[in-house]
Order: structure tokens, then sequence, then C-alpha cells
């Protein structure tokens, strides 16, 4: 009995008890705890006893235990009414705060929004399939010896070598991109980039909703063909639905197909694209279980649920070692689906692919501009405390106590950031074409009312709040009353220190922003004028298909005769794409291959992009057809160990063809993109006709651009009415390149120009409160003789520092991350101490002019003004 | 009105301590209904009933002396008011009334 009394439940969870239950029914309550508790030990472990009775004290926070609050509900509703139209008083009194306030709170969330939508969208990519979980990508890498060439699509036989192989691969999906393909129908003949010839599993894998047709069936036959509503619009005209289009044909690459099925528009967040699905079985490499030979086909195979895709891997790549002859082998990766778009980083063909890195980026950013926001509320809400001060004095006299005027000041910042809030909401509708343009997504105004906006938005009114709110909230009501009435309250400076620091973080924030933007324009300004080695102005690029491969010699000798045209070549791939090791080469005496980039080229091929030959000749129609001729870039002479002038003339392989010739040599050019440096590079000759030759460049005239343009076009016309003309610029081409780099671009340049302006906007806000709060001593200095120029130093000095503190930290930062990006470039500007010096003379010059402004104006005020009312 | 009308569960607490009589607090209360409704309590349920059916005027209540049992601490005690007594009446006579002519039971 003694031992049982000694044993008492735990102490923290009566000091919970004694913390929420209310006086009048705690001594009741907790003896009832006490007794059940006795009870137990009796019945139960001491432990279990001991955790019962917490869970008690917990269950028993219930309206009837819990303190009841002083002011009864009533007078609650009334406080409030109080507090906000106390707020509204002082928004109303102090414009130019309010405003500040507002704007610069509007603007970071509208920014925020903005980004919020923009990774949102990127995050969901490809997670709207019902069976994205199981569904994975099997890029193909090869290697041979020591050389590894990845690729992100695989082979027709590694699909049905899975499904043979493993159960828990369910089905196998091939997808390949013919390119162009010439679309013909009874009203239009045009081009189509996304036709694609797809397994009939394309459905199963895939939720693609199927308008019309049978999604199990609809690409089993060979020739026949799934098209989105679009191209049905596109080529049937707008009344294509009353045509019931399943059934009739379309004339795909002058074959016929047949119209199985009409699919809705991929969604735009897929990394798939198309406008069209023709059946793999029609290729012939759809029969039997297809081969080894060229990785052209995107592959995708589905599991069963909870199939472990590490382990799936490991089977895998057991699978395929031993599968080729010594020297050469294959990995697989499988790549999960939703991973492909953002994770992979693979070029798949067959849409978007973006990077992970971009979504990190972004979101910091995003937080980072409505701190910043959030800062200026801080900063002018603790700086004003004086105003505010005979105010809380009062309330405290009157009883308030600490915790009402902590609400008071929070819902003060409730309703500011309500009133941003509200005006942001405006805006974000307001400017969303602005933002589609920006982003190259395209959201539509009523696809924003969602559940994941109103939260997020719900959220940043919040966190908002109390972010900015929770600081001056606690500063304003910590006041001491008797300090406040005996009048001797002054502009603290205790807090300054902080408000310091909060203005150094804005500006270091701004200036690396500043900083980041000005390296990313050199950078890109770095490559649109570096010297690529070949020129690509006025070259244009006309892509043309198999069959008007036959009249080639006609098409090239009407165009050379066109007034305006200099020179022109057939070739394979344009300068800029030439990114994959597509041959293996060796020389003579050496048994090793070695993997290099190949172009061939046409007779031209060298004038029309003015290559520069630094040795032996040009390709030439007149010697020994049967004998490669090769023109080699200073990489592949290196590389080899070449003498430029001895050496020519030297025997190389190619393939397995027979020995060709080194005729020349050229200065090396930048025929990929300056990510990377340049690599070793063949060109052989080939006449207009040859198989692969996909593209005719054309050299123009600088004068009347225009017109011979439309020569050209006119020609081609002529000679193929039947066929779509279509060209682009070379220079274009190549910039495409960095579409990426020049969408970070503008995103820099918009997002520091925000983040700088609120930044500014606060610095504007706190120097024309330290002027306004100075007024006096301003006035007693200027009648004892201050200049006007000593004044506005005084005034400007401190916040000078300030930034100029905020840059030491701001500029190393933003080397680092700098130097970081600019190691993705081959070829990449320093980040220099120029960019460096300029940004942080920017920076300063903004504040001074900030700040300046307000010093200025105090530093004008007659004495008179500020004096003579005391 | 709303304020007068009696739960299910406050009702079963209101005759529990109708059955202890004049020592009726929250643990025996849980105690007694927990043996005739064979199923485990939350004292925090009986605390809300019991506070809710004094507010109501049902109950009253009073604090007893010091305990040795519980550590000195003293007890509530509940007592039905001539209010409570008559909801438990009344509730009682409708269910009668119904159970009556409900077929299948009153004849079997």
């Amino acid at each position: 009995m003694d031992k049982k009394e000694k044993l008492s439940p735990p102490k923290w969870a009566d000091t919970l008890l004694s913390w929420y239950c209310r006086n009048d029914r705690f001594e009741e309550i907790q003896g009832d705890l006490h007794e059940l508790f006795q009870e137990r030990i009796d019945e139960y472990s001491m432990r279990k006893a001991r955790l019962l009775y917490f869970w008690d004290v917990i269950r028993c926070f219930k309206s009837y235990a819990i303190k009841k609050r002083i002011h009864s509900s009533s007078s609650h509703i009334a406080m409030f009414k109080n507090y906000f139209l106390i707020a509204l008083r002082n928004l109303l009194r102090y414009k130019t705060y309010s405003v500040i306030n507002i704007f610069g709170l509007t603007l970071g969330i509208v920014c925020f929004t903005y980004i919020f939508l923009f990774v949102n969208h990127e995050l969901s990519f490809d997670k709207f399939h019902k069976n994205t979980e199981n569904v994975y990508t099997v890029p193909l890498t090869w290697h041979f010896g020591a050389t590894v060439l990845p690729t992100a699509r695989a082979t027709s036989r590694v699909g049905p070598l899975l499904e043979e192989s493993f159960p828990e691969v369910t089905s196998f999906l091939r997808i390949k991109n013919p390119g162009k393909t010439i679309v013909k129908s009874s009203l239009l003949i045009s081009q189509e980039h996304q036709i694609f010839y797809s397994d009939s599993s394309f459905f199963d894998l895939f939720t693609f909703p199927l308008l019309e047709g049978d999604p199990q069936t609809a690409l089993i036959e060979p020739n026949s063909v799934v098209i989105t509503s679009s191209l049905a619009q596109k080529y049937f005209g707008n009344d294509w639905q009353a045509l019931s289009l399943v059934g009739k044909t379309l004339n795909i690459e002058g074959i016929e197909y047949e119209i199985t099925g009409l699919v809705q528009e991929p969604p735009s967040n897929s990394h798939l694209q198309f406008t069209g699905l023709m059946s793999f079985s029609t290729l012939p490499e759809s029969k039997g279980g297809g081969d080894f030979s060229g990785s052209s086909y995107m592959t995708y195979i589905s599991t069963l649920g909870g199939v472990n895709s590490l382990t799936l891997d490991q089977k895998v790549d057991t699978l395929m070692a031993n599968m080729f002859e010594e020297g050469t082998s294959v990995t697989l990766d499988i790549t999960p689906l939703k991973d492909i778009y953002l994770e992979s980083g693979m070029e798949t063909g067959l849409g978007p692919i973006s990077d992970v890195k971009y979504i990190y980026i972004f979101s910091l950013i995003g937080l980072v501009i409505i701190l910043i926001a959030c800062i200026n509320y801080m900063n002018l809400s603790t700086s004003r405390s004086v105003e505010r001060a005979k105010e809380v004095g009062l309330r405290k006299v009157m009883g308030a106590l600490r915790r009402q005027l902590t609400t008071q000041f929070l819902s003060e910042s409730v309703l500011i950031t309500l009133m941003a809030l509200i005006l942001g909401i405006a805006c974000i509708f307001l400017l969303l074409p602005l933002f589609n343009q920006l982003t190259g997504k395209t959201f539509a105004a009523v696809s924003l009312l969602n559940s994941d906006l109103v939260l997020a938005l719900g959220l940043i009114w919040v966190s908002v709040s109390l972010l900015a709110g929770i600081y001056p909230a606690l500063i304003l009501s910590g006041f001491k009353v008797n300090n406040i009435l005996k009048g001797s309250f002054k502009f603290r400076t205790s807090g300054s220190w902080l408000r310091r620091s909060m203005v150094i973080v804005q500006f270091t924030i701004s200036a690396t922003l500043i900083v980041a933007t000005a390296v990313i324009h050199q950078q890109l300004n770095f490559i649109q004028n570096e010297n690529l080695g070949f020129d690509q102005d006025q070259v244009i690029a006309i892509p043309f298909s198999d069959d008007v491969k036959k009249g080639l010699t006609t098409l090239k000798n009407e165009l050379g005769n066109v007034d305006g045209v200099l020179n022109l070549a057939a070739t394979m791939q344009l300068p800029g794409r030439v990114q994959f090791e597509s041959t293996m080469a060796h020389k003579e005496g050496e048994e090793n291959r070695h993997l290099m980039r190949l172009i061939p080229g046409d007779l031209n091929y060298i004038n029309t992009l003015s290559l520069n030959l630094i040795a032996g000749e040009d390709f030439n129609d007149l010697r020994d057809k049967e004998k490669y001729q090769f023109i080699i870039n200073e990489q592949t002479a290196s590389f080899f160990g070449w003498d430029l002038k001895e050496d020519l003339g030297q025997p190389l392989k190619i393939w397995n063809s027979e020995w060709g010739t080194i005729i020349g040599v050229v200065k090396d050019f930048h025929f990929a993109s300056l990510h990377e440096e340049i690599k070793p590079l063949i060109m052989f000759y080939q006449p207009e006709e040859y198989f692969m030759h996909r593209n005719l460049m054309v050299k123009l005239k600088t004068s009347e651009l225009a017109k011979t343009i439309e020569a050209v076009e006119g020609t081609w016309k002529r000679l193929y009415p039947e066929k779509p003309f279509s060209y682009t610029f070379l220079d274009d081409y190549f910039g495409k390149l960095y579409s990426k780099e020049e969408k970070l671009s503008e995103m820099f340049t918009l997002f520091s120009v925000i983040a700088i302006f609120i930044g500014s906007l606060g610095l504007f806000g706190l120097a024309s409160y330290t002027a306004f709060q100075s007024s006096k001593e301003i006035g007693v200095r200027k009648a004892l003789g201050a200049t006007v120029s000593s004044i506005t130093f005084l005034l400007s000095v401190d916040f000078t520092k300030q930034v100029i503190i905020s840059l030491l930290f701001s500029l190393p930062l933003a080397y680092f991350l700098m130097d970081n990006w600019l190691q993705s470039f081959a070829y990449h500007v320093e980040v220099g101490w120029g960019v460096m010096f300029f940004s942080a003379l920017l920076v300063l010059f903004i504040s001074w002019v900030t700040v300046g402004y307000k010093s200025v104006r105090a530093a004008l005020t007659n004495p008179v003004e500020t004096l003579r009312n005391e | 009105m709303k304020a007068t009308e009696l739960g299910d569960f406050e009702e079963l607490v209101l005759m529990a301590i109708c059955v202890i009589g004049s020592q009726a607090y929250a643990v025996n209360v849980k105690a007694e209904l927990e043996n005739r409704l064979q199923k485990r309590i939350n004292i925090s349920a009986i605390h809300t009933a019991l506070y809710r059916l004094e507010d109501k005027g049902f109950l009253k209540s009073e604090i007893g002396g010091a305990t040795k049992e519980r550590g000195g601490r003293r007890k509530r005690f509940f007592t039905p008011t001539a209010a409570g007594k008559g909801a438990i009446a009344k509730l009682k006579a409708v269910r009668e009334g119904m159970y009556k002519l409900i077929p299948d039971i009153s004849n079997g």
C-alpha cells in the first residue's frame, strides 16, 4: 500500500493539465484522473498506467476544462472592430508607408504565385497517366571500348526482348519519330513534325483519352493512324466533327493511312507531344522481334505493380552483358516515366524536356522576393514605432494585455497582406498573357482557379502575415508603459541593428541577382558574337524529303541561277546539331577505332559555310568516285597526330568502307553548341543525291534578302508544286541552341529588377522616415550654418554603409554561383571585375537616388518650417 | 428550447447519477456506465456530459470534503434537480408509448 502511494502519475502531464485547466475545476478534474490512475496501477503495468494518464490529460483538453479568456466573445468582436478601424486609420494617415508596404507585398505575392504556377506545372509532368508509377523508359547506352555513347532511345529489339525475358514486364512500347512528314488531305498539303510511329500498346501504357475509335485495336493494323482533334481540324476543316473521320484515309508521305481513332490533344504537361500516331506495324522493322541496329526507338515498358525498378535494372544489366562481341556492350537505364521530363536530361525528340535545376532556382527566387517584401513591412513598422508608442501606452494603461496588443498588430499585418493579396490576385489575372509569353506555357485564366492555387494563396496569406507581422507585433507590444508616458520614449536604437541587418539581407539578395543577370547577359552576348569559325549569316537551310532528292540536281542547278544566290550545298545535319559521334574511324596501321563526328557534305559545302581551309583542297567531283574524300578539322589532325601539310593524302577509314583520303584540313569551327568543346570532325564528300542528305544550305547575297528568298521559293514551287516549302536561317537555328539560357536571362532580368525595386521601396520608406524623425535636428543644424550637402551626406551615410556591407556579402556569393553556372559552357566569359564593379555601382547608385531624394528634400527645407511649432 | 434537450449519452449519465444516489461523481459514474454498457468510456466524455447537464439545469453539484484516496483532492458530487428527474420521466413516457406501438417487439 505504501509503495503504491509513492507511485504517482507523470509530473509533466500534471503540468500540462494545470497549464490549460481552469482553476475552479482543476482540483476535481485532477482528482478524478488521479483516482483512475490509482485504479489502473492494480490492473496494468506502471508504464501503461502513466501512458493512459497522459492520454486522459490530452482527452480532457475540452471546452469544459480549458481556461476561459478574460473577455467575453462579444467584446472580442468589438475589440477586433477597433483594431481594424485603427489599422485603417493608420493606413490612410501614413499613405506613403501604406503604399510601399502594400505595393511591395503585392509584387512579392504576384511573383511568388507565378513561380508557384510554373513550378507546379513543371512538377506535374506525366503524372496524369493512370499507370504512371509502373511505366519506365529504357534509354540505351553504347559502350565501344572506353567510349561511352548515351542515347535517349533504344534499338527495336530492346522492347520485345525485355518483355520476353522478364515476367514482371507486362508490355512494351516503341515510338519512332520519323522527323518531318508530309501530310496530304483533299484540303491541304503541309508538313508535320509530331506524327510518330507507335506500337499498339500506346493506349495501355499512357492515358490519352480517345474521342472516337477503340484504344485496344486502333494501332494494330499496318497503315493505321490516330490523329488529334487539332490535326483533324487542320486537314479536314472546321466541321471535321461532322465528317465521322474514323474509317476515312489520310495521305502521309505518299501512303494512304486509315484513320482508326481521334484522340484528345496531349495535355501541356506531357513529355510526349504528338499530333498523330501511325501504327508501328507499318514499319518494316516491326517484323520479328526487332534487331540491334540503330537506336532510334524511344522505348517504354510497363511492369506489374510493386516492381522495384532497381532490382529490374540489375536483372536487365545481367541480361545485356555478353550480348555482344568483345569490345562492344550495351547498358539500359530503367528510368521512371515521371522522371523523364525533369530528371533524365535526355533529348527524347518527342516533346519538351526541362531540368530540375531550374525548379530549384526559381523556387528560391520566389521565396527570396517575398522575403524582401516582408522585410520592408517589418522595417517600416518597427521604425515607425514612436508613432504607435502612445497608442500602445494608452491601451496598456486601460488594461490591455501584451497578448492582446500582439493580436492587434498581427491583425494589422493580416489586413495589409489581405489587401496586397486581393490586388495581387487581380494582377495575376491581368498579367497572365505576359507570364505565358515569358515562360512559354499556356495557362488559361480559368484553369488557375483550382484548389492548388487557392491553397497556395491561403498559405501565402497566413505565412506572409505571420512573417511580416510577428516581429513588429512583439516589439510594439513589449514597450514599457512608464517609459512611453513619461515622455522619455525615443526612437529606440536597440532594434535598429536588426533593421540594419534586414536592409543588408535585402540588398545582398538584390545585388546577387543583379550580378547574376549581368553575367548571364554577358555570356549570351559572348555566345552570339563568338566567331563560330563559319559564316552563319545569310545562309538559309531548306529541309527536303526523300522524294525531292531524286530531282535535287535540277533544283540545285535552278537555284544556282537565281539572282542573289551565292553558293549552295546539300548536307545531312546543320551545324549546331552535329552532337553525336556517329562513326568509327581509324587510320592506317592502327587497330584502334575511334568514335568521331561526321558530316556528309556536297561539293560546295566548305564554300557555303565559308569554312577556312588551312591546308589541302576542297571536295572535287573529278576525283575517283569510289574513294571517299575527307576534309578534317584541326582537332582530328592532332588526334591522329598528323602534320597539317605533310600528312595530306593520308588514308582514313570510316565504318567498314574502303580506305579514303584526307584531302584537306579546315580550321576548327563550332559545329555544336558552345556548351561543348570542339571535337574531332570528319567531313566527307557525297554528291547531292546521297541518301543521308536532308538539308539544302543556300548562301545568299546580303542585299535584297527577302526578294531572293521569294525567288528561291518560286523555283521550289515550280519544281515541286506538291511539296510545302520551308526554310530557317542558320543563325536562328544556331541561336535556338541557347533558348534555355535566353529564357533564364529574361527571367533573371525581370526578377532582379523586381527585387531591387521592392528593396528600394523599403529603403525609400526608411530614408523618408529618418528624414522626418530628424527634421528638427536638420532645422537646428541649418540654422547654425550647415550646408545642404553636409546634411544630405549625414542622412545618407548610414544607408550607404549598409549597402556597401551588403555588396561585400553579395559579390563573392554571386561570383561563386555564376562561376559555377559558366562551367556548363566549354567556351565562356569569366566573371570579371568589370561586371562586379558596374553591378556594385548600379546598386549604390539606385540606393543613393532612393535615399538621396528624401535627404536632399529634407536638407532643402527651410528651418523655419520645422522649428516653429514647438 | 435546444439548450434544455437531453442528449442520448447525457440521459444515460443523468440516470446513472440517479442510480448511484448522493455520492455520485465523475469516477463512479464512469464505473457505473462502463459496467452497464460493457464498453470503455473516457473520463472526459463523462466530464463533458456532467458539466453540460449542470449548465442545462438538470444537475446541481457541490464540492465534497477532503479525501484520502486521491491525495486530498476534493470531489464534486452531483445530484439531479427536479427538472432532471422530470426530463427522465418524460423521455421514459415517450419511449414506452412508442415501444408499445412496435408490433414485433411488444407481441414477442
